[in-house]
């Protein structure tokens, strides 16, 4: 079903006036609210005095100081991050695109299903992951009882990973999920009148390579850089790699070569919207990580709101964002001759 | 033949995908629930110990627990009210027509979006500490933000839900209205006019729409309170310093409440836009 509005360019009334007036307070209020802190954050970065309250002089030290001291939490949040947003795709692409293309008249059932968990709150959730995930709690607890085998995974990188990549599902569904709607049905028709089929050996090497890469992430992040080369890390890169090549290799031509080039825009929108939080994501490994878990906001939250030390803490935050604010760019360059908003 | 096999095929992998995919979805909400109804036999709810309808019975008997989560109901429903105010009329005009610097506006937009939290929190705590130390700053806001509190938690959770009012309000204008509101023209019918009876009833599911989804985001959001919100008792931020002395199950209680509550509001907006649309 292809209305019009999704198929051509959205009609707009031509002689309406901009709204300038109207527009006026809210913008005021975003430039106070949004634009003056990012800005102030960059200035208080380079301030010479690094335990004033607000910037004085001009100094590189708060850099120089905190980014090396700090480096493995900046690491952190990049590895750990990245995980969690490519299994966050890899539990929401295959459920947006079912919902979209098998969910029939259950399409809005099924979709709510997804945020109905988010409706209770964010910290309560990440009480449940402690509980769910605690040595002597309903998972792990009868288990041991049964077997005598101690399972340990609250306090590790796992759950970190785990708690975030639950975070992060709907903010990649529901882009992907509007994108997979409005590809044009009769394409999909015309493909299976061509007789397309599965992606065959091609799929299967490509989801070789691609499981081998991601397999290789979550190991770095599950058993740490230098843990990576035991037999168990390693069958775990081998899993990866053979699963990911079996979904390659029977993956149906229909999404690999029309509805996932149309919906391009819907995986940048998808990776912005959780790429970017999982960066700056604190509470999470807070809760369920170790000591060695600890991403960057976790220092920067300490920074600012324990230590006081405000200009170091805007020296890492401003790293933060730039790195933010360069990979929005990129992606973004992906979806140029798009409205930003559109892709929402 | 070949073809419709596959894609059968194709559809049961994805339909066992979506329901191992709700296991893992639900599982947090359940063990809430389970959770809700235990008696953990000490300081921490983590364990199953044995059944009781004691945190049920009195879900408040927690100190300072229904403070923290009416102050929490306060600032949500306030920044939803503020965020759906101001953020209507940029909505509208960025879905009405392409102008000179709508591109920036949508830009702005977007920011809180693709800003990691802590930075966004971070910045805003700086700079109502600014407003307090900077003289000119001090005498324009009047000492309004810090000491920390009210305003500025609200502040911050308004900005946040404004692009989400934006957001649905400018999808809701694209694509519509448009022959409407030149037939009324036509007709002689004022600007005014033609907001009132035209564009209104077209906006107003987005303007709810995204005043819930505020409402949601400030109830639930952690980060963005912890940093503004001072000494003031919110609900998440309260959470995360009882938890490190004690977890009772009447936190279960109150997550399960929140659910509860939050589904039936989903439910009657349904209902409310459904009952539009068929109109």
């Amino acid at each position: 079903m292809i209305s019009a509005q999704d198929a051509g360019q959205p009609a707009r009334s031509p002689g309406a006036r901009a709204g300038w007036p109207e527009m006026l307070p809210t913008l005021v209020w975003l430039a106070a609210l949004l634009i003056v802190p990012l800005v102030y954050i960059l200035r208080m970065s380079f301030s010479a005095d690094p335990f004033a309250l607000t910037a004085t002089g001009w100094s590189l030290a708060n850099y120089a100081d905190s980014i090396p001291f700090y480096w493995d939490n900046l690491l952190n949040s990049v590895l750990i991050g990245l995980s969690s947003t490519i299994l966050a795709f890899a539990i929401a692409m295959p459920v947006a695109y079912g919902i979209s293309f098998y969910g029939g008249r259950w399409k809005a059932v099924l979709l709510f299903a997804f945020f109905a968990p988010f409706l209770t709150s964010y910290l309560i959730r990440i009480v449940a992951w402690q509980t769910l995930l605690g040595a002597n709690g309903p998972l792990f607890g009868p288990l041991q009882q049964a077997t005598g085998i101690e399972v340990r995974v609250l306090g590790t990188p796992f759950a970190v990973v785990a708690g975030l990549t639950y975070q992060l599902v709907p903010f990649v569904l529901l882009p992907l999920y509007t994108a997979f709607n409005r590809v044009d049905r009769t394409l999909c028709a015309a493909a299976e009148d061509l007789y397309s089929g599965r992606c065959g050996r091609s799929g299967a090497i490509l989801g070789a390579a691609g499981g081998l890469a991601i397999g290789l992430l979550l190991a770095v992040v599950f058993f740490g850089g230098r843990g990576i080369a035991a037999p168990g890390p390693l069958l775990f890169v081998l899993a990866s790699a053979l699963l990911c090549s079996a979904i390659g290799g029977t993956m149906t031509e229909r999404f690999a070569l029309i509805v996932f080039p149309l919906s391009r825009n819907g995986f940048v929108a998808a990776a912005v919207l959780s790429f970017i939080p999982a960066l700056g994501d604190y509470v999470n490994a807070a809760l369920l990580g170790n000591v060695r878990t600890q991403m960057l906001g976790n220092v920067i939250q300490a920074k600012f709101l324990v230590e006081l030390d405000y200009a170091g803490a805007a020296a890492l935050s401003a790293t933060l964002l730039v790195a933010a604010m360069l990979l929005l760019t990129l992606l973004l360059r992906l979806i140029r001759g798009t409205e930003l908003l559109d892709v929402v | 033949m070949s073809s419709s096999t596959t894609i059968i095929r194709e559809g049961w992998a994805v339909r066992l995908v979506i329901a191992l995919a709700l296991v893992f979805m639900f599982a947090p909400v359940v063990t809430m629930i389970v959770f809700s109804f235990n008696d953990p036999g000490g300081r921490f709810n983590y364990e199953l110990g044995t059944f009781s309808l004691e945190a049920w019975r009195s879900p408040f008997a927690v100190p300072q627990l229904g403070v923290a989560l009416g102050n929490s109901l306060i600032v949500a429903a306030v920044s939803a009210v503020l965020a759906a105010l101001l953020g209507t009329p940029v909505g509208f005009a960025l879905g009405r027509r392409k102008f000179v610097g709508g591109g920036a506006v949508s830009g702005l937009t977007f920011i809180p979006l693709a800003t990691p939290e802590v930075v966004l929190g971070a910045g805003m705590l700086i700079l109502f500490v600014a407003t307090a130390t900077i003289p000119f700053l001090k005498t324009i806001t009047g000492g309004l933000f810090y000491p920390l509190g009210f305003p500025s938690v609200i502040a911050a959770h308004t900005t946040l839900g404004l692009s989400f009012v934006i957001i649905n309000v400018r999808s809701r204008v694209i694509g519509a209205g448009v022959t409407l509101e030149q037939a009324a023209r036509d007709l002689g019918a004022s600007g005014f006019t033609v907001f009132r009876t035209i564009w209104l009833p077209i906006i107003l599911p987005g303007i709810l729409s995204g005043a819930l989804l505020t409402f949601a985001i400030s109830l639930d959001d952690f980060v963005l309170t912890n940093f503004t919100a001072g000494g003031t008792t919110m609900f998440p931020t309260w959470l995360y310093g009882l938890m490190r002395r004690e977890l009772p199950p009447q936190i279960a209680v109150v997550g399960t409440l929140i659910f509860l509550v939050s589904l039936g509001l989903v439910a009657i907006s349904a209902k409310i836009s459904g009952r539009q649309s068929v109109n």
